[in-house]
């Protein structure tokens, strides 16, 4: 568990941060959301320490950070940045193992570990294990920058806006990729965005921050349908204004709990635009987590949702 | 040409000799001078300040003349290899220091902050990538260098280095193109050759790299220490100054020492700089004997207000003095010719206007443009003196090397050169020597000079040398000097067959 206890960052005399307490568990997928300048990647970056809080201080697994062998707890952390910033006289392979490398791991444990992350992510090892970083498209390349995260198997991994500079098809598919990830492996994912549609697709927890401030901590819920205040209500504004949700399809009595294994990373808080997307991606019929449940939908109940609204 | 193929027929060992010294002095300032700069640059990239003062301090060092360097670090390290290899590493130092260091500083922050976040060691990110993405920088920093210390190295013949400059310098000197080009071109080659072969050993690995640098020490080491057991023990160094008359000289007094004493080796180092280069290194110990001039040493060597004397044998007696009073140096018996500065123009031009002496110049002396040897150009006996004595105001004076001079004037590109009495160039480009009709110029006779400690040490020597006293006239120096500046044979050679005929070699 990560704790931050009333910490504060200024940089000359400008606070970044201002009284910061907040706890991330174990396992959770944390999302931090916010404009620029809202405090997020400073928070982010003051878990690995390369940034140092101006007073307060950090616990992890009730130890204060400071107190932890810089090196070996950043061997024990993935860290995604947003430029990927793969090494680029090093081949994939030797990417992704840069941190087992360190470790002193054998050779053939290093190899073994990427070429599994590779297949992990869809890119097949025989093909992508010796190329270099710029034989590969962003979106490859940035499939790299998250399994390296993960070489070590880490505690948890930190990942600074890592999809803002892909295109959006690239992004949703990224997006789809960590949520399995995550659900794969139940490490601690700590996310930065200032998306917040990605904020409420990725966070099983989200925390809204401005200008330093934390203006809200919870579910998706709780964001959406229980805004704090108006800063939190305008952000997320669009987000429910602009279109019906899955939920509102559901609680319209539409589609029906099955058994059957889910083929779609859809949530109740998705747009019914994303929703048509993943059902001509599936033959018509999503099945989908639903608060813990299988649930299904098929392109007709989307029709007579639609054309149900549409006689209001 | 065929002067060159004769040339590298006949002096072919010479030839490989000064090659390899030429790569041996090259290969180990660059290596030193990487070994230093890219070590400082990777512990610097973290301290901007300093670094840029380093650079700072570096790009002066750059601007020191490496003349001016030689000279300097003459009585410090000696003369030979030693001086050479620093003067040419404090030239290298600085192309490598600035290129690794930006090659360093300018790596995308967002790889540093990764690494930095993945918890590697300083260490394992040098070698991961900082190493390698500014390894195209150090590799151009060291050919720039590469470039630089094999261009400069031919000035390391100045200071009994050897090397390839021996060859330019001797063939400045003797006027003889053939020596000069060989040197030129062999170095230029040279400079091909090492900038294909960092070109090559730049695209191996980290570990390769390695491995050739690590084999390179135990060769060079393995060669320096294999010279320096075979190198036989040498008791004697004698230099000379630029030029065939030095050289036959001494090779007279190293036939001489080592018939008289067999027990005894002598070095020479012929050709080496100008006369405080020389005087430097007897002082300091690094040379143990050269031939001087009187009127030098009164010139150049000592501080008197006293009037030179014309006679030769009063000139003679106050340089042996002032010199033993002022820096106890032992000045030998000087031998018979008189070498002195003269002033010459080409016979047409002396027709043309009629000139006879020194003091006909005053008439032409506004069409006058002289090219002058630097040390008659400074010394008051020189062209300072003549301008005051004479009440010449000619239109412009340059200096430059002495055989120069005479091709300038041969060319027309000047019309008034100085020179010696005993050059032979004198005869080769038909001039006209001027009557110093004022008896302006000192007598210049030539002696043996050493310090008084080595001339208290070894006082059989001294009486070796004084064997030369009074003997060789002015036209056997010209004779000789003709030989080996215009008929290009061995300064060895034609002091061997003067000793043997005068019979002073048995």
């Amino acid at each position: 568990m990560i704790k931050f206890e009333h910490v504060y960052k200024e940089y000359d005399n400008n606070s970044a941060i201002k009284d910061l307490n907040l706890e991330i568990e174990d396992g959770d997928f944390f999302v931090m959301v916010g404009t620029s300048g809202s405090g997020k990647t400073t928070t982010l970056k003051m878990i690995n320490r390369l940034i140092k809080p101006t007073s307060g201080q950090i616990l992890i697994d009730g130890k204060n950070i400071d107190t932890y062998d810089l090196q070996k707890m950043r061997l024990n952390m993935g860290y995604v940045l947003q430029n990927i910033a793969l090494f680029p006289n090093l081949t994939i392979e030797e990417n992704i193992t840069i941190q087992p490398d360190s470790l002193h791991w054998t050779k053939d444990k290093r190899k073994r570990v990427a070429w599994d992350l590779l297949k992990k992510v869809g890119l097949d090892p025989e093909k992508y294990a010796k190329r270099m970083p710029n034989e590969l498209s962003g979106g490859e390349q940035q499939r790299v920058g998250i399994i390296r995260a993960l070489a070590t198997s880490p505690k948890m991994v930190l990942m600074d806006e890592p999809f803002s500079a892909l295109d959006p098809i690239s992004r949703t598919q990224l997006q789809d990729l960590v949520l399995k990830l995550h659900r794969e492996l139940q490490t601690t994912f700590i996310f930065v965005t200032h998306d917040m549609h990605e904020a409420i697709r990725l966070g099983n927890t989200i925390a809204v921050l401005s200008k330093g401030n934390l203006e809200q901590i919870g579910n998706r819920d709780d964001i959406l349908n229980h805004p704090k205040n108006d800063f939190v209500k305008g952000f997320f504004k669009l987000e429910k204004d602009g279109q019906s949700t899955v939920g509102e399809i559901i609680d319209a009595g539409f589609g029906q709990p099955v058994d059957t294994e889910i083929n779609s990373t859809l949530l109740k808080e998705d747009s019914v635009n994303r929703m048509a997307t993943e059902l001509k991606n599936n033959n018509g019929i999503v099945i989908f987590d639903n608060d813990g449940r299988n649930y299904q939908l098929t392109n007709s109940d989307l029709l007579d949702f639609l054309a149900k609204e549409g006689e209001k | 040409m065929s002067a060159i193929i004769h040339v590298l027929q006949t002096q072919s060992s010479g030839i490989w000799e000064a090659l390899g010294q030429h790569i041996s002095i090259s290969l180990i300032s660059l290596f030193i001078a990487a070994i230093i700069a890219i070590p400082l640059a990777i512990v610097l990239m973290t301290h901007k300040r300093i670094a840029e003062i380093i650079l700072q301090i570096t790009s002066i060092l750059q601007t020191i003349p490496s003349l001016a360097l030689l000279g300097i670090l003459i009585p410090i390290v000696g003369i030979g290899t030693v001086p050479a290899i620093i003067a040419l590493v404090v030239y290298a130092v600085m192309p490598i220091f600035q290129n690794t260091y930006s090659g360093l500083t300018t790596i995308d922050p967002n790889l540093d902050e990764a690494a930095e976040a993945f918890g590697l060691s300083r260490t394992k990110k040098l070698v991961k990538f900082q190493i390698p993405l500014a390894m195209p920088m150090i590799i151009s920093g060291i050919r720039i260098a590469m470039v630089m210390i094999i261009g400069t190295a031919t000035l390391a013949a100045l200071i009994g280095a050897g090397g390839l400059g021996t060859y330019i310098l001797l063939g400045i000197e003797t006027n003889n193109n053939a020596l000069l080009l060989i040197g030129a071109i062999l170095s230029a080659v040279l400079t091909l050759i090492f900038s294909a072969l960092i070109k090559a050993i730049s695209k191996l690995s980290l570990r390769k790299m390695g491995i050739i640098f690590a084999t390179l020490i135990v060769l060079f080491g393995g060669f320096a220490g294999y010279r320096s057991i075979v190198k036989p023990p040498v008791n004697i160094t004698i230099a000379g100054k630029m030029g065939s008359e030095p050289e036959i000289l001494i090779n007279m007094y190293k036939e001489l020492i080592e018939q008289d004493h067999p027990n005894m080796k002598v070095s020479l180092k012929p050709n080496f700089g100008g006369t405080s280069f020389l005087y430097k290194a007897l002082q300091s110990g690094s040379v143990d004997i050269y031939p001087e001039f009187t009127g030098t040493v009164l010139q150049a060597l000592v501080k008197t207000n006293q009037k030179v004397s014309h006679n030769p044998e009063k000139t003679y007696q106050m340089a042996r003095k002032l010199i033993k009073k002022d820096a106890n140096m032992e000045y030998l018996t000087p031998m018979k010719y008189q070498n002195g500065y003269d002033l010459a123009v080409t016979k047409s031009f002396a027709k043309k206007y009629n000139l006879k002496t020194i003091s006909d110049l005053k008439k032409v002396e506004h069409r006058l443009h002289a090219g002058f040897d630097p040390d008659f150009y400074q010394q008051s006996d020189g062209f300072p003196g003549i301008k005051k004595a004479y009440g010449l105001d000619i239109a412009s004076a340059k200096t430059m090397e002495p055989s120069i001079r005479y091709k300038a004037i041969a060319n027309g590109k000047v019309n008034l050169v100085d020179g010696y009495t005993t050059d032979p160039e004198i005869k080769e480009y038909n001039l006209v020597v001027l009557k110093d009709d004022k008896n302006h110029f000192p007598p210049y006779q030539g002696a043996p000079l050493m310090t008084e400690k080595f001339a208290m040490e070894h006082p059989e020597i001294k009486k070796t040398l004084n064997k030369l006293g009074g003997k060789i006239t002015e036209s056997d120096m010209q004779k000789m000097n003709y030989l080996v500046t215009v008929k290009h044979e061995k300064a060895s050679k034609v002091a061997h067959d003067y000793l043997t005929d005068k019979g002073l070699l048995k």
